[in-house]
C-alpha cells in the first residue's frame, strides 16, 4: 500500500516513454518489452514524469475526473504497482509540490490499465525476408 | 471499396507472405478495390512513398523504432500511421501476418473505424496467445475475423484462443497454375530444395541426407534454389561433406523461372523446422513433382504421405535420404506426380483463394457499414 507521501518517479536507467494524444507509450529499455496506457493512463504516467507524490496524483484524479476517491486510490495504487513491478518506476525521497484544484467540468473516469507487449523482441526475431533484393526482377506470379 | 493492407514487409523483400500479398492485390485491383499498402523500411533505404506494379506503398519505420527502443521516433511512427490511416479511410484492414509493426496499427486503432482482417501466415504457439500480455493476442483479439493460411494454422489458432473459433476460417495460400505444362521426369535423380536459404527451412539436413542419396546413387544432383542469410553455412556444409561438384546453389530464382525449375527436377525436399502455408510445395505439385517433406504447418495438407510424396520425422537425414531414395524410380515419382497436381488443381488454386478473399472483403466492410448507419 503506498502512503500519500510516498513520492514515484520514472526509472530512467530502464524505461522511457512519453505522452502522445493522452495515451501514455513506455518502452522497458533493458528488456524491449513495449507498454501503453490509454486515458487517465496518461495522465498517471505524465505525473509521475513530474516525480508527484502518491497523494497529489490522487488529489488530481479525483479533482479532474467523476470518480470515488476510495476507488481511484485503489486503481491508481494497482496501476502504480504493475508499474513499480515491471521496474519501469521507482521511489524516491522527494518530488514537486502540486495542490489540485478542481475542474469545473469533470472528465468521465475509466479504470486505467496498463497493456503490455512482452512478444516484441520475439517477434522482431522471426526471420525476415532476406535483405539486398533489389537487383530481383521482383513479379507476381499469381496476378490475372 | 479500399482495403488498407498492413504487411510486415513488402517488395522488394522476398518471401512467401510477400509474394502472396502482392499476388492478392495484383488479382483483386481489377475488382473494383482500391489498395495501399502500409509496410516497414526494414534495413534497407527505400522511399518513405512509393508504388509498385501501381500500387501506391508507404514505409514507415517501424521495426527500427522498435529495434531502437526510441520512444522520439515510435512516436512519429504512430502520428505518421495515424495521418495516412485518416487520409485514406478504408473500408478494410487486412493485415496479411503479425509482425512486430502490428502494434502501431493496434495503437492507431482510434484513427480508422476499418474492421481488422487478419491472415495467420505462420504458426500459432499457445505462448503467444496465453493471456493478454502479448501483441499476438491483443491483435487477435482485435480482429473482426482471422484467415489461417492452411488448417494447420487455423487450428492451432483455435486451439490457443477458442474466442476466435466463431470468426475464423481457412483460406489457403494458393498458387496461380503456371502456363508450362509439366514435363517428363529427368533420367537422372535431381533433387531440388527452393526457398529462402534460413535455418527455419531445414536445407541443412536436406544437403546431409543427399550426402547419403550421392553415396548410393552416383549420378544423382541436388540444387539448392535461393538465397538468404543461411547461405555461407550450407555451401560450407556440402564443402565439408565432399559434395561440391553434386551441388548447385543457383542463388534467387525470379518467380516465373520457377516452374522451368521445377520440370527439371525429380524430387523437391522440404526438411522445415517451420512453416505457414508452404508455397514450394504447392508449385511443386501443381508442375506434378512429388515432395518429401516434414510434417509441420501446412506441408502435410499439400503433402498427402504416400500419395503425392513422402512425410518424414524432422531433423532426420537418413529418413530423408531413404525417402528420396523411394522416389528415386521414375514411375513412381511420376505417379505421385501426377496425383500432387491433381490435388494442387482441386484444392490449392490461386482462383479459389482470390474469391475467397474478395468475398471476404464485401462481408467485412458492408457488415461494417451496416454497422455503422444503425
Amino acid at each position: 500500500m503506498l502512503n500519500p507521501s510516498d513520492y514515484l518517479e520514472v526509472n530512467l536507467e530502464r524505461a522511457a516513454g512519453d505522452v502522445i494524444d493522452g495515451e501514455a507509450i513506455i518502452i522497458n529499455l533493458e528488456t524491449g518489452v513495449y507498454y501503453s496506457m490509454q486515458g487517465i493512463g496518461g495522465d498517471i504516467w505524465a505525473m509521475i514524469g513530474a516525480r508527484r507524490s502518491f497523494g497529489s496524483m490522487l488529489d488530481e484524479i479525483v479533482a479532474h475526473y467523476d470518480v470515488d476517491r476510495s476507488v481511484a486510490q485503489t486503481d491508481l495504487e494497482t496501476v502504480a504497482g504493475q508499474l513499480l513491478d515491471e521496474g519501469l518506476i521507482r521511489f524516491t525521497g522527494s518530488g514537486s509540490a502540486y495542490g489540485a484544484r478542481n475542474a469545473e467540468t469533470k472528465k468521465q473516469y475509466a479504470t486505467p490499465q496498463l497493456q503490455v507487449y512482452r512478444d516484441m523482441q520475439d517477434l522482431l526475431a522471426l526471420d525476415p525476408p532476406a535483405p539486398g533484393m533489389n537487383q530481383i526482377a521482383w513479379q507476381r506470379s499469381g496476378s490475372k | 471499396m479500399r482495403i488498407l493492407l498492413w504487411s510486415e514487409l513488402y517488395w522488394p523483400y522476398i518471401g512467401g507472405a510477400e509474394i502472396f500479398a502482392a499476388n492478392l492485390i495484383a488479382s483483386l485491383r481489377g475488382e473494383g478495390i482500391e489498395f495501399l499498402v502500409v509496410t516497414s523500411h526494414h534495413d534497407r533505404e527505400l522511399p518513405d512513398a512509393d508504388v509498385h506494379d501501381g500500387v501506391p506503398i508507404r514505409r514507415l519505420p517501424f521495426r527500427a523504432a522498435i529495434a531502437g527502443r526510441d520512444v522520439a521516433s515510435f512516436i512519429r511512427a504512430l502520428k505518421e500511421t495515424s495521418a495516412i490511416k485518416q487520409e485514406f479511410a478504408p473500408d478494410l484492414i487486412h493485415m496479411n501476418a503479425i509482425g512486430p509493426s502490428a502494434l502501431f496499427h493496434l495503437r492507431t486503432a482510434g484513427a480508422s473505424s476499418a474492421p481488422l482482417l487478419v491472415t495467420l501466415q505462420q504458426e500459432v504457439l499457445g505462448t503467444q496467445l496465453d493471456g493478454a500480455g502479448t501483441l499476438m493476442a491483443q491483435v487477435v483479439d482485435s480482429a473482426a475475423w482471422l484467415v489461417g493460411c492452411s488448417q494447420n494454422v487455423l487450428e492451432q489458432l483455435r486451439a490457443a484462443h477458442p474466442a476466435a473459433i466463431a470468426r475464423s476460417s481457412r483460406i489457403y495460400n494458393g498458387v496461380e497454375v503456371p502456363r508450362l505444362d509439366p514435363a517428363p521426369m529427368p533420367t537422372h535423380l535431381h533433387v531440388l530444395s527452393l526457398g529462402r536459404l534460413v535455418p527455419a527451412k531445414g536445407f541443412d539436413v536436406a544437403l546431409r541426407a543427399f550426402a547419403i542419396v550421392a553415396s548410393r546413387i552416383p549420378d544423382a544432383r541436388f540444387t539448392i534454389a535461393g538465397d538468404g542469410a543461411a547461405r555461407d553455412e550450407l555451401v560450407a556444409l556440402a564443402k565439408e561433406l565432399g559434395l561440391e561438384e553434386r551441388v548447385a546453389f543457383t542463388g534467387w530464382i525470379e518467380p516465373d523461372d520457377v516452374p522451368r525449375l521445377l520440370n527439371d527436377a525429380s524430387v523437391v525436399v522440404m526438411p522445415s523446422r517451420r512453416e505457414g502455408m508452404p508455397i514450394v510445395a504447392v508449385q511443386a505439385a501443381l508442375m506434378a513433382r512429388p515432395v518429401v517433406a516434414t510434417a509441420v504447418g501446412g506441408l502435410p495438407e499439400v503433402v498427402l504421405d504416400g500419395e503425392n510424396g513422402l512425410i518424414v520425422p524432422g531433423e532426420d537425414p537418413e529418413s530423408v535420404a531413404a525417402a528420396i531414395i523411394r522416389i528415386a524410380g521414375r514411375e513412381l515419382a511420376t505417379t505421385m506426380g501426377e496425383r500432387g497436381r491433381r490435388h494442387a488443381l482441386t484444392t490449392l488454386a490461386w482462383s479459389r483463394t482470390v474469391a475467397s478473399y474478395h468475398a471476404l472483403y464485401k462481408a467485412l466492410a458492408e457488415k461494417a457499414t451496416h454497422a455503422q448507419s444503425l
